[in-house]
């Protein structure tokens, strides 16, 4: 408990007084601020059109979209210099043990993936609210609630795949550019295989990107978005949607941030600092 | 069979292998409580990469160590509470304040802020404390890692060439510390490439090159132990090359008088023989009276800052 204190305390400082934690979070602020404003003004005649709890869509699936990806930036930013500018050595040499410095990047992780959770909810669902008629239906759904739960999830496992691109590239740039161009790199990738092969696209929703895309897929959460989707795909001459169930994929989001922490952990005891 | 005081730092065969390159190589040596330990050596003949192993930042690829009788991982975290170390440069996070980064250190090191306070006025670093570790100039720099060092009231304290880039008004300063630390009865162990700073502060003394060690003991016996010697060939550039590539060569320098080498052992014949097997025939051999200090101390007097690439492959520019 103590070793946890001291590590709570060591990355307080260091968050304290991070230029990289202000822009980040400060630029995802702004895109929520931004998207509110907008929604607001399209619905400045028709106040029903961005009210709760319909509203938790858009607000899930846009703003709350690019969360996972600055939350993955932002760790990177928050763990990489750390190798550069040797200062995960001189903790060591100062008395942590090697996977305690990483015990503590954990930490920062859960303490900014629960910010990024809060800001488009506070501001989107703030901005939402007074268009709303409590009276009428519940602010918040099951529905919502699954979507919330799934964007938690994506979070999760965004910052722990940049937790690992960190800990593996230990240099903020080239970890940066590996861990945006991966997510392109699968989306392409996944893209070319449906063209050659269309019954993969249920395996290739199984990948990180896959799961995290599908996470935020407004149709796996919601049945009247799921009904309209599927009867537009019908005019085109297309079957229905084929999703997996929404446990599986969280479990799959689950697995796949077990894994890149621990080879975090494995590649910290492992290698030289 | 036990000593009647353990030891600080005891290594067996050490050695570290990195792909190709072999930076350390089967070192082995004790250093006792209150002794200045001089780790000597040129540039890349693997001090920081020892020093490394100790702090535990670096795998051994073989041997062993104990760090207060300490070997187990998890009593080498105990041990490590004792010990105070930077290594090669001051590592810090160059947008906190000087005071922050102590803080951290301090925070890991378990020591309050009352002490941060007085590390900093040991170093003269008080008044500058709260400003940015970036803003800093390489002295203060050093500084900072100093008092980070002393934090935690090391009964041992590992500096890993201390002195490296500071003016000779910055050497004085840590060399100052340094002797404060000895005298509180602090065990140190320094690395350097400059010969004359470990003379001037040490007890003790380790000579390495290409990871290995060369010689060992009080700095008295190892400088006695020495055998330097005067050779002259036709090609003296060859000659530094083919001397510098000599494993029993400790240092070497050319003076306009021939090529002075320092060596591990006397035995000239072998030194004569390796060199005629590559081809250098020497014009002249011959033992030096002038002892290796002598010959060092020479070489300080031109230029104080002069690096050990230069002292020990002694190639005058
Ligand atoms: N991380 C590393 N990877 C590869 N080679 C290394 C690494 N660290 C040190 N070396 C090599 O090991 C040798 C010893 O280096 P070092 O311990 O830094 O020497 P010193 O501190 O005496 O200058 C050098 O040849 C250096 O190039
Ligand atoms: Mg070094």
């Amino acid at each position: 408990m103590t070793r946890l204190r001291i590590l709570a305390r060591v990355e307080a400082i260091k968050i304290r007084r991070s230029r990289s934690f202000l822009v980040v979070l400060g630029l995802f602020i702004l895109i929520n601020v931004f998207f509110t404003l907008t929604s607001l003004r399209a619905a400045a005649n028709n106040p029903f059109l961005f009210a709760l709890p319909d509203a938790w869509q858009s607000i899930l699936e846009i703003p709350a979209g690019l969360g996972p990806l600055l939350a993955g930036v932002l760790t990177i930013l928050l763990v990489a210099p750390e190798f550069t500018w040797k200062t995960a050595r001189q903790s060591v040499i100062d008395g942590l043990g090697k996977g305690e410095f990483l015990l503590g990047k954990l930490l920062v992780l859960a303490a900014i993936l629960p910010v990024f959770f809060a800001i488009p909810l506070l501001i989107g669902g703030g901005g939402a609210l007074p268009g709303s008629d409590a009276g009428q239906a519940p602010l918040i759904r099951s529905e919502d609630l699954g979507y919330m739960f799934a964007y938690a999830m994506r979070l999760v496992l965004f910052g722990s795949a940049a937790l690992f691109v960190a800990v593996l590239i230990r240099a903020s740039g080239p970890a940066m550019g590996v861990f945006l161009l991966y997510w392109l790199l699968e989306t392409i990738v996944s893209e070319a295989i449906q063209v050659m092969w269309r019954g993969a696209e249920g395996v290739l929703r199984f990948l990180p990107g896959g799961v995290s895309d599908t996470l935020n897929d407004t149709n796996l959460h919601y049945a009247n978005e799921l009904a309209w989707t599927n009867a537009s795909r019908a005019e085109r001459g297309l079957g229905p949607l084929e999703l997996p169930e929404p446990w599986m994929l969280l479990l799959a989001a689950a697995l796949y941030s077990a894994l890149f922490v621990g080879l975090s952990f494995h590649l910290v005891r492992r290698r030289d600092l | 069979m036990t000593t009647a005081r353990t030891a600080v730092i005891d290594t067996h065969g050490l050695s570290k292998r990195f792909g190709g390159v072999l930076a350390v190589d089967q070192v082995s040596f004790t250093v006792e409580p209150g002794q200045v330990f001089g780790f000597l050596g040129p540039n890349g003949s693997g001090k920081t990469t020892t020093i490394g192993m100790l702090m535990g930042i670096i795998r051994p690829t073989a041997g062993s160590f104990r760090l207060f009788g300490a070997g187990a991982p998890r009593e080498l975290l105990a041990a490590r509470a004792r010990v105070g170390a930077t290594l090669e440069t001051p590592n810090f996070h160059p947008h906190l304040s000087g005071r922050d980064n102590l803080g951290i250190a301090a925070a890991i090191k378990g020591v309050g802020a009352a002490r941060i306070e007085e590390c900093l006025e040991i170093v003269g670093l008080r008044d500058r404390g709260k400003h940015r570790f970036r803003t800093y100039s390489l002295g203060m720099k050093q500084r900072l890692a100093l008092a980070a060092t002393m934090l935690n009231d090391p009964e041992l304290v590992v500096l890993d060439e201390p002195a490296n880039g500071l003016d000779p008004q910055g050497m004085k300063e840590v060399r100052d510390i340094i002797r404060i630390l000895a005298d509180r009865g602090k065990t140190i162990f320094l690395s350097s490439h400059l010969l004359w700073e470990v003379e001037r502060m040490c007890t003790h003394v380790a000579i390495v090159r290409k990871g290995r060690i060369m010689a060992s003991g009080t700095v008295a016996e190892v400088v006695a132990s020495e055998t330097a010697a005067l050779l002259r060939a036709d090609d003296t550039d060859a000659l530094v090359a083919a001397l510098e590539d000599y494993d029993g060569a400790i240092s070497v320098r050319a003076t306009g008088d021939g090529v002075l080498v320092g060596l591990a052992s006397d035995d000239l014949a072998a030194l004569n023989r390796h060199l005629a097997g590559l081809g250098i025939h020497l014009s002249h051999l011959a033992r030096q009276r002038r002892s290796l200090e002598d010959a060092f101390m020479e070489l300080t007097r031109d230029d104080g800052a002069e690096s050990m690439t230069e002292i020990a492959t002694g190639v005058d520019s």
